[in-house]
């Protein structure tokens, strides 16, 4: 069994290098990895909790790889009912094979002494960040704004694997699923590809990915500015004369143009290019404009939980300008009289409704107008905030703004 | 571990069922010897009444896979089929029944959480038969041909 050493290869990836989790667990030889991603997922979800259960039983921080070693094997014995003595033995039989050896003792006598009746979580909002894995400071705005409901917020489970259907869903309503307001997409507890995802019979798109599109008004002309992977761009050609999808990174691109050619949308433009630099090409060139800006990724935790990593107020505030840029260089590509959507898989306020005020203070030509959605959601001042215990596990905002004749 | 099937004329064959309430260590045991207890009698499907635990739980193993449904519900019930029925609580026995050939239920799993599926042919059949037993209904009570079975 080489799980533990599977398990070390990705969190390294992730805690020390900063990669994705996904991209991490993609870079794993093929082969059976059920245990391996089990641990990686219970030791990211319980980043918080761990971390705590190592200031508890170690007198001095480790280094960052025995730190790795020890959350694997807490996670085997507290969250995979691995007995201890094998998950120390395997531990143990890491730390040599990584070259850790002389760690081997030490990481010995902790698994043995490990007590988890001792580990005291602390009262209140940093037990919920302990709990939740989610940095302090978002769980105290959260807290602030919707008072005991943070609690199943920030809690929340991901609810299975969401699939928009284009054809053929009859074949798959036979496996257990859960309906959503949007009769296309359904949540399965296990979902299988096939052959279908191929012929672009259905694709994995999130419901909070596709209760944004929701909020967008047809149009002969729209442009998806932040569009890679591409599944907005894809939807909304459904609903559109044309699409322009554009994104800053040529990698990224090249997954728009597959993802179109695989779901056969054909009135899709796509555009390697910087929106928040000024293209005068497109001044006023279109019906509508999504931005579907870089966010923090905070509401979507529960199917990523790397992502409350290195996430700092200060991170979120540089996003934010970021985020301001690209909407107030794409407001610029809005015709008059048409709508501009600013949308995140944030819920945090000031990557979400805070700069949506900003840009409407700074721009009257621009007024917020009222949206729906079938997708249970919150009404916030400017747009929609559809929340992970209510919507299915997503965390996504949206917002809805119309541009003067 | 394996159970016990209760054959018909036992009572809890007969009460209509209480919904599960908590999904617990408890639960995921009953389920695990229901399902130990199905292999080795190498049926379709068993409700949690026949191994005298009048909760509303059953499993059912078909071709489509193996499935476990806590407090099920029938959404939609379409069409009609009609065949063969046996019943490892009314052991020698098989008749014919009517049922829907298609149905759409809500249930939970194991750990709680809700879903759909729709099911139609054999598959239907097994669902609504076993549903029956959490309301004391046997296929008995429905079929209007019941023979000796040959094996």
């Amino acid at each position: 069994m080489n799980a533990f050493l599977d398990a070390y290869r990705v969190l390294s990836r992730v805690l020390k290098e900063g990669a994705r989790l996904k991209l991490a667990l993609s870079e794993l030889p093929a082969g059976e990895h059920g245990l391996t991603v089990k641990l990686v997922y219970s030791a990211l979800e319980h980043e918080g909790y761990l971390s705590l259960c190592l200031k508890t039983f170690a007198k001095k921080t480790p280094p960052a790889s025995v730190r790795i070693i020890l959350k694997i094997a807490l996670s085997a014995m507290l969250f995979a009912d691995m007995p201890r003595p094998v998950s120390v033995n395997e531990a143990v039989e890491l730390c040599k094979t990584v070259g850790k050896g002389s760690a081997a003792g030490f990481v010995n006598a902790f698994l043995r002494a490990f007590d988890e009746s001792k580990v005291a979580v602390p009262e209140g909002l940093e037990g919920l960040a302990v709990e939740s894995n989610f940095p302090l400071f978002a769980v105290e705005e959260i807290a602030a704004r919707y008072g005991a409901r943070a609690r199943d917020i920030l809690l929340a489970k991901s609810s299975g694997v969401s699939v928009r259907f284009v054809r053929g869903m009859e074949r798959y309503l036979g496996l257990p699923h859960k309906d959503t307001p949007f009769e296309r997409v359904k949540i399965f507890a296990n979902f299988t590809r096939d052959g279908g995802f191929s012929r672009g019979d259905y694709t994995f798109q999130s419901i909070g990915s596709v209760a944004v599109c929701s909020v967008v008004e047809p149009c002969a002309r729209l442009l998806d500015a932040c569009a890679a992977p591409g599944g907005k761009s894809v939807l909304l050609a459904e609903k559109c004369g044309q699409v322009v999808a554009c994104d800053v990174h040529a990698h990224r691109v090249r997954l728009i143009e597959s993802y179109a050619r695989r779901m056969g949308a054909e009135n899709i433009r796509i555009e390697e290019g910087d929106s928040a630099r000024f293209e005068p090409a497109f001044d006023c060139a279109f019906d509508g404009v999504l931005c579907d800006v870089p966010c923090s990724g905070l509401g979507t935790v529960a199917e990523n939980p790397d992502l409350p990593q290195n996430k700092t107020k200060e991170s979120v505030a540089a996003l934010g300008k970021l985020q301001t840029a690209i909407l107030e260089n794409c407001s610029r590509y809005v015709r008059p009289g048409g709508l501009l959507y600013y949308a995140t898989c944030s819920i945090l306020e000031e990557e979400n409704d805070g700069i949506v005020r900003a840009h409407l203070e700074a721009h009257p030509e621009f007024s917020a107008e009222a949206a729906d959605c079938p997708l249970p959601h919150e009404k916030t001042r400017y747009g929609l905030q559809f929340l992970p215990d209510t919507a299915f596990g997503a965390g996504f905002y949206v917002s809805k703004m119309r541009r003067s004749e | 571990m394996l159970r016990e099937i209760l054959q018909v004329g036992s009572p809890v064959l007969r009460q209509k069922c209480a919904p599960v309430t908590r999904f617990d260590g408890e639960l995921c045991e009953l389920l695990d010897d229901m399902r130990e207890t199905l292999e080795k009698a190498d049926g379709a499907g068993l409700a949690a009444p026949q191994v005298g635990v009048p909760i509303r739980a059953v499993i059912v193993s078909v071709e489509e896979g193996f499935f476990e449904f806590i407090n099920p519900v029938f959404v939609w019930q379409k069409g009609e089929q009609y065949g063969a029925e046996g019943c490892l609580s009314v052991r020698g026995k098989a008749g014919k029944v009517r049922r829907p050939s298609k149905v759409k239920i809500v249930f939970r799993d194991r750990n709680g959480d809700k879903y759909s599926l729709v099911a139609r042919d054999f598959f239907a059949r097994a669902i609504c038969h076993e549903l029956d037993h959490l309301d004391g209904i046997l296929y008995t009570d429905k079929a209007d041909e019941i023979r000796d079975a040959e094996d």
